[in-house]
C-alpha cells in the first residue's frame, strides 16, 4: 500500500518535471496572434471595424476587445478564415459594420475634380495621385476600395465602382450555383 | 545514335476513351476557300499572353498583309490584315470566351480588291533550310503565327529554346472526334508541312523529329510518306509514327509519352525534357511564312456535324464571322442544336454565330440534338471510380469534385487539380452526368482569384504601412521646422521692426494680393482678371503693401499648404526627382492603359531633353486614348523654363493632341503653354488656340470660362496668350511642386517594386524657391480660385464677353 | 439563332447510375436461380418482400426530403439494397424480420446519411446486421439445402412459414443449422475440423449445396468485373487474402483450421466479394486502395469466423473496412501523370 502509494508520487513527479522541462526547452515560438489574424485580413485599411485599419483591428481582435465578424470587406470567407485562425465557430457577418459586396474601385471624376486633396490625405495606402489645384487621379491598381477617399470630397466626384471583369479576372460559375439559376436556354425558333 | 533508333516501341497512358469519331461526315471532300467577306473582325487576344498592340488607326487603309498589331512583350504575337480594306473601328467587340466579355478588335472593311501591299511581303526564301536560325525564328515572329492545334501559344517563343530541345514532335494525331481539319491538310499540303517541321528543325538546332498520327487517317500518312520521300536526304531522322487511336493521345503531354514514354507533367516542362511539340497547321504556317513571307493570315476550318448542311473543311481568313461559314455551308439544317468551337470534347459551345473566327479555332460543330449530351440533371456522384478509370491524367477526378464542390481548394489542389488538362474524360464516362470539368474550371479561376487577392492584400498591407510611416517622419519634419522658424523669428525680431522684412513673407503677401485682386477681377468680369497680371513689377508690390496686412489672416490659413509644397521640393535631391518622373510616367501610363476614362498628363519641372521626348511621347499616347475613348476633357500642363528644343516638340506633341481632341470630342479643351516662347511659336500656338477655342466656344454651351475670345485681333491674341502662358506657367510650377509632395511618398514605395525603366538623370535640381518662384505661386493659386469661383458661380461668362 | 450553352464535355458515352445498378441486379440473377433451386422459393418470396418495402421506404424519405421521385426510384438503387438484403436473410425467416430489416437499411442506414451516394456504410449489410444481432434466433434458422432432404420446401409450405405461424416441428423440419454454424460448435466441443467434415451437410468444396449457389455468385461477379460495373480490385483482395490466411493457419493446424477452400466456397464469401465489398458508395476509390481494402475484408472475415463470435464474419468485416475507406483513399492515391515517382 505505501509503497504503491510512494511509486506513484515518484512517477508523478518525475513526469512533472519532464513535461516542465520540455514546455521550457521545446517552446515554438509561434507567430503572434496578432500576426496572423493580419494575415488574413483583407488590407482594404477601410475601417469599417471600427478600428483606423486592419493591423490595429487584429490587434483587438487578438486582444479579445473586438469581434471577428466585423470586416466587410473580407465578407464570409474571410470570418471563417479569421475564426479557423481563432479556433472558434464562424458566425455571419455584424451588419452593423456594413454588408459583404463585389470589390470596388474608387473613380474620380475628372471634370468635378476641384484639385482639394483632401481625398491624398485620406488614403490610407497613398493611391491617389494629384497636387493641390489639379485633378487627382486613382492608381486603380493600388486602390482597395476601402472608400474612405468619398466622405472628404467637396465636390462628390469621388465614386465607388466595382471593379470590371477582364478576360484574365473572369471566374467560372460554380456548377452549383449555376445549375440552380440557368435553365436551358429555349432555343429560337429557326 | 539518332535517339530514334532507341523508339522501338509505344508507350501507354492511362486511362483513355473511344469515342465515336465522327470524321467521314467532313474529310471526303478538298478544303475549300471561303469567299472574301465584306467585313472582318481581328481581336487583339487571340492568344496566349499579352494583347498584341495595334498599330493602325481608324480610317487608315491597309493592304493584305499589313501589321495591324504588333506584338506587346515576349510572349504575344502580331496581328496582319487579312486582306485589303479600310480600318473602320478599333473597339471592343465579343470574341468566343465563355465570359462573354469584348476585346478590343480592329475591324477591317474589305475593299474586294483583296491585293497585297508594296511592303507587306517579305522577300520569300527558296533555299529555306540553309538559313541563319535566329533568322528564322525572326520570320515566324514577324508572321504572327501561333499554335493552330488549339491552345494559341505564340510558336515564336515555343522555337527560341533553341539548343534544349533533343527531340521535336509533330503532332498529327487530331484525336477529337469530327476535326478533320489537320487530316485534309496534311493529305492536300503535305509538302508543306514537312517543310515547315524541317524548318522548326533548324530553327532549334534538333536532329531528331517525330510525327504522331493516329492510324485513323492511313491517307494522310501515306501522304506525308510521300512528301518525306521527296524531301529525301533532308527529311532524314524523321520518324513518322503511327499510333493507336485513343482519345486524348492528340494532348501534348500523351502524345509525348505515346511517342518516347517520356512522361510531362506539371512539375516537368516539356523544355525540360528536351521534347518541343508542334501541331502540323502551325507547321505548314511556319512554311508559308519563311517562303512565301505570308503572315498568318488564314486557316483550315472544318465545318461540320449533322447540324449542318454540307459539311466540309474551308480555307478562312482570320476574323471572318462565324455566320460566314455556316452559310458558305448551306446554313444549319432542322436538326441544329448546339453550336461548339472545337471538338465535342474540350469545345466551347456558343450562343450565336455571330463572332470572328480566330487563330486557335480548328472547328465549328454544329451538333444535331441527339449527337451531343442533354444538359441533362445531374445524380449524386456514387463513387464508382470510371472517371478515374478514365483520366488521362491519372488523377482522382471524383476527390477533385468533392473538395471544389465543397469550396475546399486547398485540398482541390493537393489531390493535384493543376494536373487536369480539361480533356473532358471523366464526364463524358461519369454515370451521373455530374459537370466535372466545369466544377474543375471553377476551383481553378477561384484559386487564381484567391492568390491574385492575397497578392492585392500584400501590396496594400505595405503600402500603409509606409503611409503611416509617411505621416509621422512629416509630422517631426513639421516640428522640427516650427521650432526653426519660432527662434529664426525671435531674431528678426530684435534685428528689425518691418513686418514683412522676411522677403520670403513679403514675396507671398505680394502674391496673394495679385490673387486677391484677381479673383475680385474674375468674380466682376474674367478678361480684368487676365489683365491684371499686366500690371508692372512696381505696380504689383505697392498692390501688395497695401493688402498684405488685410490679408494676414489668409495668408495664415494657406501657410501651411504652401510651405508643404515648397520644403518638399526643396528637399528633393536629382535621385529622388528622376523617381518622381518616373514614377509620375508610370502612373501615367497605367491609368492611359487601365481607365476608359479622362487622361491627364502632368509635366514635371526643369526636365531634361530626354525625359520630355519621353513626356511628350506619353502625352501624345495618353491623348490619343482619350480622344479614343472619352467625351471627356483633356488638359495638358506644360513645364517652365524650357529650352527651345524642348518648347517645339512639347508644342508638336501638343498640337497633335488638340487637332485629335479638337476632331474627336465635343468638349471643352483647355491647352496651356509654357513661358519663354519665340514668337513664332508663340503665333502658332495662340492660332492652335484660337481654333480651339471657337470649337469650344461653338460646342459647350456652358462653362466656358474666361479663356474664350475668339473676336479678337492677332495682337491682342499674342498679348493675351503671352499673359496667359505667364501665368499658366506659374500654375504649372506651383503644380508640380505640390504634385512633387504627392509624389515623394509614392517614391519609396515605388523604389521598392520593381526597378522602372529609369530615365536619365535629371538635370536641375530645384532650389530654395526664389522670390519670383513664390510669386508665381501665389498668382497660380489665386487663378484657380477665380476660376473656381467663376465655374461654380456663374456658368456663362464668356458668352458675355463676346 | 440562340444555341445552349452547356459546358465541355459535350458528348457522353451514355453510363448511368440505372445502367451500373441494372447490371448489378443481372448479375445476380444466376445466383438467385441456384439459391432457388437448392433451397426452394423462399428466396423469391424474401426478395418480393424486400423489395416492396425498399420502393415503398424510398418513395417516403424521397418524398420527406422534397427529391424528385421518378429521377431517383428510377436510379435502381433500393432495388439492388432489397435484392442484396433479401439473398443475405434465411429463406424461411418470418416476413416481418425482412421488412424490418429492409426499412432499416434504406431509411436510416441509406436517407439519413444523406441519400445515394452518402451513405458511408453498405445499408444492405447495416440491415442484415441489425437483424443478425437483435433477432439471432429467427436468423440462423435456414433451410436446408435439397441434397440434404431430398425435397425443397414448396411454395405453400414456405408462404406458411414465412407469414403464418412457425411450428418448431415444421421449421425443424426443413431447416437445418449453416456449415459454419456446425464448425464453429463442434470446434468448439472438441472435435477436429475433419471430424466435423464427415458430417453430411458438408460438401465437395464447402457447404453441400452452397457450392452451387457460390458458383454461380462468382459466374455473375466475373461478369459484372468484365463490364466493370464492379471494380475487379476489391474481389481479388478479398477472396485472395482469405485464401492466404486460411491456408497459413490451415498449413500450421489443420486440426483446428478448416481449409481454404472451403472458406471460400462457404457462407458468404464469394456474394460478399463480388456483390457487397463492391458497392462504391461505401468502398475505397483508388486502384491500390480497393486492393487493400478486399484484403482487409478477407483477412477480418477469416479472423471473424475463426476467433470471433458470430459464424460468419463477412458483413462485419464489409462495415469495419467501410470505416477505413477514407483513410486508405488517403494514403493510396495513384502517382499523377508526369509526376516524380
Amino acid at each position: 500500500m505505501l509503497s504503491a502509494v510512494f511509486a506513484l508520487t515518484l512517477l508523478a513527479l518525475t513526469f512533472g518535471l519532464l513535461l516542465g522541462f520540455a514546455s521550457v526547452q521545446f517552446r515554438v515560438e509561434g507567430d503572434p496572434l496578432a500576426d496572423r489574424l493580419d494575415a488574413v485580413l483583407p488590407q482594404t485599411q477601410c475601417g469599417q471595424c471600427g478600428f483606423p485599419g486592419c493591423r490595429p483591428y487584429a490587434e483587438a481582435m487578438a486582444r479579445g476587445e473586438a469581434d471577428f465578424n466585423r470586416c466587410p470587406p473580407g465578407g464570409q470567407a474571410g470570418i471563417e478564415a479569421l475564426a479557423a485562425v481563432l479556433g472558434v465557430e464562424p458566425k455571419p457577418l455584424d451588419p452593423e459594420n456594413g454588408v459583404e459586396q463585389a470589390a470596388m474601385i474608387a473613380i474620380v471624376d475628372e471634370n468635378v475634380c476641384i484639385g482639394c486633396t483632401l481625398c491624398l490625405q485620406a488614403c490610407p495606402v497613398d493611391a491617389i495621385l494629384g497636387s493641390a489645384k489639379h485633378m487627382h487621379t486613382v492608381i486603380s491598381q493600388e486602390c482597395t476600395g476601402c472608400g474612405l477617399c468619398v466622405a472628404p470630397c467637396p465636390v462628390d466626384c469621388i465614386t465607388l465602382q466595382p471593379v470590371p471583369a477582364t478576360l484574365a479576372t473572369w471566374k467560372w460559375p460554380s456548377p452549383l450555383i449555376s445549375a440552380n439559376a440557368q435553365q436551358e436556354p429555349a432555343r429560337a425558333a429557326a | 545514335m539518332s535517339v530514334l533508333n532507341t523508339i522501338t516501341r509505344l508507350w501507354r497512358f492511362h486511362g483513355g476513351l473511344h469515342v465515336p469519331e465522327h470524321k467521314a461526315e467532313s474529310n471526303s471532300a478538298a478544303i475549300e476557300a471561303l469567299p472574301l467577306p465584306a467585313q472582318l473582325v481581328l481581336p487583339l487576344q487571340q492568344h496566349i499572353g499579352a494583347a498584341a498592340r495595334a498599330c493602325v488607326r481608324v480610317g487608315e487603309r491597309v493592304h493584305k498583309g499589313d501589321a495591324l498589331a504588333r506584338a506587346d512583350g515576349y510572349i504575344s504575337a502580331a496581328l496582319h490584315a487579312p486582306t485589303s480594306g479600310t480600318v473602320v473601328a478599333i473597339e471592343p467587340r465579343p470574341v468566343a470566351h465563355p465570359s462573354g466579355i469584348p476585346v478590343l478588335s480592329v475591324v477591317l472593311e474589305s475593299d474586294g480588291r483583296d491585293e497585297w501591299g508594296p511592303n507587306s511581303l517579305p522577300t520569300p526564301i527558296e533555299d529555306y533550310l540553309r538559313l541563319d536560325p535566329a533568322y528564322l525564328r525572326e520570320r515566324v515572329r514577324e508572321a504572327g503565327i501561333v499554335g493552330l492545334g488549339g491552345a494559341a501559344f505564340p510558336t515564336a517563343v515555343k522555337l527560341n529554346a533553341e539548343g534544349a530541345i533533343r527531340v521535336l514532335v509533330l503532332n498529327a494525331a487530331e484525336c477529337e472526334p469530327y476535326i478533320t481539319c489537320d487530316d485534309r491538310l496534311m493529305r492536300e499540303r503535305a509538302h508543306a508541312v514537312i517543310g515547315g517541321l524541317l524548318l522548326m528543325r533548324r530553327a532549334l538546332g534538333v536532329k531528331d523529329c517525330i510525327i504522331g498520327i493516329e492510324d485513323n487517317k492511313p491517307e494522310a500518312a501515306a501522304a506525308l510518306q510521300a512528301a518525306l520521300e521527296q524531301f529525301a536526304d533532308d527529311a532524314e531522322d524523321v520518324l513518322l509514327q503511327q499510333i493507336p487511336t485513343l482519345y486524348p493521345s492528340g494532348s501534348e503531354q500523351q502524345l509525348i509519352r505515346v511517342l518516347t514514354g517520356v512522361e510531362i507533367g506539371r512539375s516537368r516542362r516539356p523544355v525540360d525534357s528536351g521534347i518541343l511539340c508542334q501541331n502540323v497547321a502551325t507547321a505548314a504556317a511556319v512554311h508559308d511564312a519563311v517562303t512565301e513571307g505570308r503572315p498568318l493570315i488564314s486557316r483550315v476550318v472544318t465545318v461540320t456535324g449533322s447540324g449542318i448542311s454540307t459539311p466540309r473543311n474551308l480555307e478562312v481568313l482570320i476574323g471572318t464571322p462565324l455566320s460566314a461559314l455556316i452559310e458558305y455551308c448551306g446554313g444549319y439544317t432542322p436538326r441544329a442544336a448546339r453550336l461548339i468551337i472545337g471538338g465535342p470534347m474540350m469545345g466551347l459551345a456558343l450562343p450565336g454565330d455571330d463572332l470572328p473566327i480566330t487563330k486557335g479555332m480548328n472547328c465549328v460543330l454544329v451538333a444535331g440534338a441527339d449527337d451531343v449530351s442533354a444538359p441533362e440533371e445531374s445524380m449524386p456522384c456514387i463513387r464508382c471510380g470510371e472517371c478515374m478509370n478514365a483520366c488521362p491524367a491519372n488523377l482522382l477526378p471524383q476527390q477533385m469534385y468533392w473538395h471544389a464542390r465543397a469550396r475546399e481548394f486547398d485540398k482541390a489542389q493537393q489531390v493535384n487539380l493543376f494536373d487536369c488538362i480539361e480533356c473532358g474524360c471523366c464526364a463524358a464516362v461519369c454515370p451521373s452526368h455530374l459537370p466535372l470539368v466545369q466544377y474543375y474550371r471553377f476551383a481553378k479561376t477561384e484559386i487564381w482569384a484567391a492568390e491574385r487577392e492575397k497578392k492585392k492584400a500584400e501590396q496594400a498591407r505595405a503600402r500603409h504601412e509606409f503611409h503611416l510611416y509617411r505621416l509621422e517622419r512629416e509630422e517631426a519634419e513639421k516640428a522640427a521646422r516650427l521650432q526653426a522658424k519660432k527662434s529664426a523669428a525671435q531674431q528678426r525680431g530684435h534685428e528689425a521692426e518691418t513686418p514683412a522684412a522676411d522677403p520670403k513673407q513679403a514675396a507671398i503677401a505680394a502674391a496673394l494680393a495679385r490673387a486677391q485682386a484677381k479673383k475680385a477681377a474674375a468674380k466682376a468680369e474674367a478678361t480684368a482678371g487676365e489683365s491684371s497680371n499686366e500690371l508692372s513689377p512696381e505696380q504689383l508690390e505697392k498692390l501688395a503693401a497695401a493688402r498684405a496686412r488685410a490679408e494676414a489672416k489668409r495668408l495664415a490659413a494657406t501657410q501651411t499648404a504652401g510651405e508643404a509644397a515648397n520644403d518638399a521640393t526643396a528637399a528633393l535631391s536629382p535621385e529622388q526627382l528622376e523617381k518622381l518622373a518616373a514614377a509620375r510616367a508610370r502612373a501615367e501610363a497605367k491609368k492611359a492603359a487601365s481607365a476608359p476614362a479622362q487622361a491627364n498628363a502632368d509635366a514635371a519641372p526643369a526636365l531634361s531633353p530626354e525625359q520630355l521626348e519621353k513626356l511628350a511621347a506619353a502625352r501624345a499616347r495618353a491623348e490619343a486614348k482619350k480622344a479614343a475613348s472619352a467625351p471627356a476633357q483633356a488638359n495638358a500642363d506644360a513645364a517652365p523654363a524650357l529650352s527651345p528644343e524642348q518648347l517645339e516638340k512639347l508644342a508638336a506633341a501638343r498640337a497633335r493632341a488638340e487637332a485629335k481632341k479638337a476632331a474627336s470630342a465635343p468638349a471643352q479643351a483647355n491647352a496651356d503653354a509654357a513661358p519663354a516662347l519665340t514668337p513664332e511659336q508663340l503665333e502658332k500656338l495662340a492660332a492652335a488656340r484660337a481654333r480651339a477655342e471657337a470649337k469650344k466656344a461653338a460646342s459647350a454651351p456652358a462653362q466656358a470660362n474666361a479663356d474664350a475670345a475668339p473676336a479678337l485681333s492677332p495682337e491682342q491674341i499674342e498679348k493675351l496668350t503671352a499673359a496667359r502662358v505667364r501665368t499658366e506657367a506659374k500654375k504649372a510650377a506651383q503644380e508640380a511642386l505640390a504634385a512633387a509632395t504627392a509624389a515623394v511618398a509614392a517614391l519609396d514605395a515605388d523604389a521598392q517594386e520593381e526597378a522602372p525603366t529609369a530615365s536619365p538623370a535629371a538635370e536641375a535640381t530645384p532650389a530654395p524657391l526664389t522670390e519670383e518662384q513664390l510669386a508665381r505661386l501665389a498668382a497660380a493659386r489665386a487663378r484657380a480660385e477665380a476660376k473656381k469661383a467663376a465655374q461654380s458661380g456663374k456658368p456663362a461668362s464668356s458668352d458675355q464677353e463676346q | 439563332m440562340q444555341f445552349a450553352t452547356t459546358t465541355s464535355p459535350h458528348v457522353h458515352l451514355g453510363n448511368s447510375v440505372g445502367r451500373v445498378m441494372r447490371r448489378v441486379v443481372y448479375a445476380l440473377l444466376p445466383g438467385l436461380l441456384a439459391l432457388v433451386w437448392i433451397f426452394g422459393p423462399g428466396v423469391l418470396v424474401q426478395a418480393a418482400i424486400a423489395v416492396s418495402t425498399a420502393l415503398a421506404a424510398e418513395a417516403l424519405m424521397l418524398t420527406l426530403r422534397g427529391k424528385p421521385l421518378g429521377r431517383f426510384l428510377g436510379d435502381c438503387s433500393a432495388l439492388v439494397t432489397a435484392l442484396l438484403l433479401a439473398i443475405a436473410l434465411p429463406p424461411l425467416a418470418p416476413w416481418w424480420i425482412t421488412v424490418l430489416g429492409t426499412g432499416f437499411a434504406i431509411i436510416i442506414a441509406k436517407h439519413l446519411y444523406g441519400g445515394l451516394g452518402y451513405n458511408p456504410f453498405n445499408p444492405a449489410m447495416i440491415g442484415y446486421v441489425v437483424l443478425l444481432t437483435s433477432f439471432p434466433r429467427e436468423m440462423s434458422s435456414w433451410a436446408a439445402p435439397l441434397t440434404l432432404h431430398g425435397s425443397t420446401p414448396d411454395l405453400a409450405t414456405t408462404l406458411a412459414l414465412v407469414f403464418g405461424e412457425r411450428s418448431a416441428e415444421t421449421l425443424d423440419a426443413v431447416t437445418s443449422a449453416t456449415v459454419l454454424d456446425l464448425l464453429r460448435t463442434q470446434i468448439g466441443l472438441g472435435h477436429s475440423v475433419t471430424e466435423v467434415r464427415s458430417s453430411p451437410v458438408f460438401g465437395l468444396l464447402g457447404a453441400r449445396g452452397w457450392e452451387w449457389v457460390n458458383l454461380a455468385f462468382l459466374a455473375g461477379g466475373l461478369w459484372m468485373c468484365r463490364q466493370r460495373t464492379a471494380a475487379w480490385q476489391i474481389p481479388a483482395g478479398m477472396l485472395g487474402a482469405l485464401a492466404v490466411i486460411s491456408t497459413l493457419f490451415w498449413l500450421v493446424d489443420a486440426a483446428r483450421f478448416a481449409p481454404p477452400w472451403f472458406h471460400l466456397f462457404s457462407g458468404a464469401a464469394i456474394f460478399g466479394a463480388f456483390f457487397i465489398a463492391t458497392d462504391p458508395v461505401s468502398a475505397s476509390t483508388t486502384p491500390r486502395g480497393r486492393l487493400i481494402y478486399g484484403a482487409g475484408i478477407g483477412v477480418l472475415t477469416w479472423v471473424i469466423r475463426s476467433v470471433g463470435g458470430f459464424p460468419d464474419g463477412v458483413a462485419f468485416a464489409v462495415l469495419l473496412m467501410n470505416i477505413a475507406a477514407p483513410t486508405i483513399d488517403q494514403y493510396t492515391r495513384p502517382r499523377v501523370f508526369g509526376a516524380r515517382a
